[in-house]
């Protein structure tokens, strides 16, 4: 059977190292001692990264599973509802130029695909105004539920937007005090191999040497035990995604009752985007950019003119800057590590994936947990390949927004339509969707991280025609697809008038709280 | 419109209110809140079942007297036809507000100027000629304290239950005479499974508490969902 696995260690806390660590709690809790015992060593001096703070809807069933609240998330993290993105800038540039990503899928998605019946007609409604209620919802800065709707249950989809240093701190607590994960503060100075190449134990200075038979890296990107210790190459990807550097600020709302956008704001600068996300109680902004296209003071300067129209100085605020490297690791499982979060890789955060990631990670550890070494060996390969799939498609999936941008009043927007710099997926992909609108089986897996709708509400929000096919179409589908539109009608105007505002909602959250049935 | 005004002997004298029910007196509701203290009697004659406040989520009792939105099959004219009536019904055009310490508040009584039954025909004097109460403004004070009482009580019940995690979802569908179909959604009740499956500590609690009472008379009363069939089947 080979040696059994009973100690997960953990290094390193932040959103990887406490989702982690929640996760594989909560799913192989055991009323005895008999189950996976999970100890995070984190250092009292290594500060987290603190900047992720956009989710997918993947959050609320990952809290969930660890028994956590969602009354008590919202409360204690500055929580607020993410119904999708809104990309600003990124086509044209002009000042009306904006699209909606929003988070749920076309009406009738599972049964017919509407984009050709949209493209005939499209009764003056963009793709995504036409098939989803969320960007009449978003305009308006609704809520996606009632103060009536049980915890994690939505009238729309939607996700979080969370204060990622209460984050942290919020899932530790529920770890330890609810999950029994043994939390240790203490720097580690040095990894113990095994005779068999295996990790054995991390050495820390506070807390002597710590054993384990699973060790899990969320050191963030010093990447200490699978980029350090068993130096797994990275695989950088800045020849494709061209963005290295990140300047971030948080900007106060100018009175407690200023409306909370309803989802991630995204806006095309000159050699970069700024990320707009809005807390219950202050903004998270920040200018992503290109230092091959431009430097710190443009960038600041931008940033400054942006937070400038919330009444942010940023002379005043200042601002963090964060070095990216863009790109991923070789490998994500070697031998008894794996890595989870910044040390497994990161990509500019155009779509939120880094907590999606840690999430699926963490689940498939949690689910797919090797009872002996020997198991985990296979699950290992297989994490690696899952995942390498993974990064290559939501690299892909943000490519796509650079290539479907018709500005070029800057070399940072005409350089990524270089062919040169366009992945040969993408490129099939492309050549594919000129013929035909993307569909579920374009992408293989059965848990792909972008849905297909994903592909369709980025292509035809930035403009991207698919040819007229000769086929035509049955009038079953048409009129499948004109009961749809006018379903997506109905149920909009339902909406507009029965959900409340954003920030009434989250206000009387704080106040009364959710039930949870 | 309501018109609420602190009632008060010196601004409302002569004040006189028409004991009596009637559409235009707002009763044409198909759900009124109850509380815990008023379901035996409530029992009798009305469904009663958990639903949720529009205005802060929380659980709240309420009394399913229609099948749809505006429709109270118990009204006829001016008449509410049901030996018993709920408290929120029979406190007619008055309402409390909590004043001074939150932790020990007093009660002072409002009345809406604007209800048809307040200095119409036929009505009851609240102040005497010396300014003091009468025994009808009495029996109004009482009916206003024991909901005021009784709203506590229900919170209370209704927490316990949460905490307990024997509140469930259900789905109401009705089936009436002429075909016609109605679903009530957003309502709860009591799960019994779990309710038989209270032991030791926290059955005693719960009892002692009077809640495993309040609890029976919720499940009892939803026998009388087919005599709200019948009263509305009557006017097909």
């Amino acid at each position: 059977m080979g040696r059994p696995i009973k100690d997960v260690v953990i290094v390193g806390g932040g959103s990887a190292g406490w989702i982690a660590a929640g996760t594989i709690a909560a799913a192989h809790r055991t009323e005895d001692t008999s189950g996976i015992r999970v100890t995070l060593v984190e250092s009292p001096n290594v500060p987290i990264i603190g900047v992720g703070e956009g989710t997918w809807p993947t959050m609320r069933n990952t809290l969930r599973k660890m028994g956590i609240s969602e009354t008590d998330f919202i409360r204690e993290c500055n929580a607020t509802f993410k119904q999708g993105a809104r990309f600003a800038k990124w086509v044209t540039g002009a000042a009306d130029d904006a699209y909606y990503h929003p988070l749920m899928l076309p009406q009738g998605f599972l049964q017919g695909n509407l984009v050709r019946h949209w493209q005939a007609d499209d009764q003056g409604l963009s793709f995504s105004a036409a098939v989803c209620p969320q960007d009449h919802i978003c305009d308006r800065s609704l809520a996606p539920k009632q103060i009536t709707t049980p915890e994690y249950a939505g009238v729309l989809n939607y996700a979080y937007h969370l204060d990622a240093g209460k984050f942290a701190d919020f899932v530790r607590k529920h770890c330890v005090d609810k999950l029994g994960v043994r939390h240790v503060l203490a720097d580690v100075t040095g990894v113990v191999a095994a005779d068999d190449g295996d990790i054995a134990a991390v050495e820390t200075d506070q807390a002597g040497r710590i054993t384990g038979d699973l060790f899990v890296d969320c050191t963030g990107f010093r990447s200490l035990l699978l980029g350090g210790h068993y130096g797994v190459g990275f695989k950088p990807c800045i020849d494709t995604l061209f963005i290295d550097t990140a300047l971030a600020v948080q900007v106060p709302y100018r009175d407690e009752n200023e409306q909370i956008a309803s989802q991630t704001i995204s806006t095309g600068q000159s050699a970069g985007w700024i990320w707009d996300i809005g807390l219950s109680n202050r903004r998270g902004i920040g200018h992503v950019y290109s230092s091959a296209h431009t430097d710190e003071e443009k960038a600041a300067e931008e940033l400054g003119a942006y937070i400038s129209q919330y009444g942010g100085d940023l002379g005043k605020l200042g601002y963090r800057k964060i070095p990216i490297n863009p790109g991923h690791r070789e490998k994500f499982w070697e031998r008894n590590c794996v890595a989870v979060g910044l040390s497994a890789g990161f990509l500019e955060p155009l779509e939120a994936s880094a907590l999606v990631l840690i999430e699926l990670s963490s689940g498939m550890i949690a689910e797919q947990m090797p009872v002996s070494r020997e198991a985990m060996d296979v699950v290992a390969k297989r994490f690696n390949a899952k995942f390498r799939y993974r990064w290559d498609r939501i690299i892909d999936f943000l490519k796509l927004h650079y290539i479907l941008s018709r500005r070029d009043d800057e070399a940072f927007w005409r350089d990524n339509k270089d062919p040169a710099t366009i992945p040969d997926s993408l490129k099939e992909l492309m050549t594919l969707w000129q013929y035909q609108p993307p569909w579920h089986d374009d992408f293989v897996q059965k848990d792909e991280v972008f849905p297909a709708a994903s592909y369709q509400y980025v292509l035809y929000g930035m403009g991207f025609e698919t040819q007229q096919s000769h086929l035509g179409s049955s009038s079953a589908a048409n009129a499948f697809a004109q009961a749809q539109f006018a379903e997506n009608r109905k149920i909009t105007n339902q909406m507009l008038n029965n959900l409340p505002d954003h920030r009434s909602l989250i206000s009387k959250i704080h106040q009364h709280g959710l039930q949870r049935i | 419109m309501p018109r609420f005004e602190i009632l008060t002997s010196e601004q409302h004298p002569d004040i006189t209110v028409a004991e009596r029910y009637g559409a235009d007196c707002g009763n044409d509701v198909h759900m009124i809140p109850v509380v815990v203290t008023e379901l035996a009697p409530l029992v009798a004659h009305y469904p009663v079942v958990i639903g949720k406040d529009g205005e802060t989520g929380g659980f709240m009792l309420a009394a399913v007297t229609g099948v749809v939105e505006g429709e109270n099959l118990f009204l006829d004219g001016q008449q509410w036809r049901a030996a018993y009536q709920p408290l929120h019904a029979q406190r007619g055009p008055f309402a409390v507000q909590e004043t001074g310490d939150p932790d020990n508040p007093s009660l002072l009584v409002r009345i809406d100027l604007d209800d048809p039954r307040v200095s119409g025909d036929g009505g009851e004097r609240l102040f005497d000629e010396s300014a003091n109460q009468t025994d009808y403004m009495r029996r109004k004070n009482a009916i206003l304290a024991t909901i005021v009482d009784g709203m506590g009580k229900t919170d209370a019940f209704l927490t316990a239950c949460s905490e307990l995690d024997l509140i469930e979802p259900v789905q109401l569908q009705l089936s009436f005479k002429d075909q016609s179909n109605i679903r009530f959604d957003g309502l709860y009740s009591i799960n019994q499974e779990k309710l038989a499956a209270l032991t030791g500590d926290a059955l005693e609690k719960f009892h002692a508490a009077g809640h495993l009472r309040s609890a029976h008379f919720l499940t009892g009363s939803i026998a009388q969902i087919q005599n709200l069939v019948m009263r509305k089947n009557a006017r097909l």
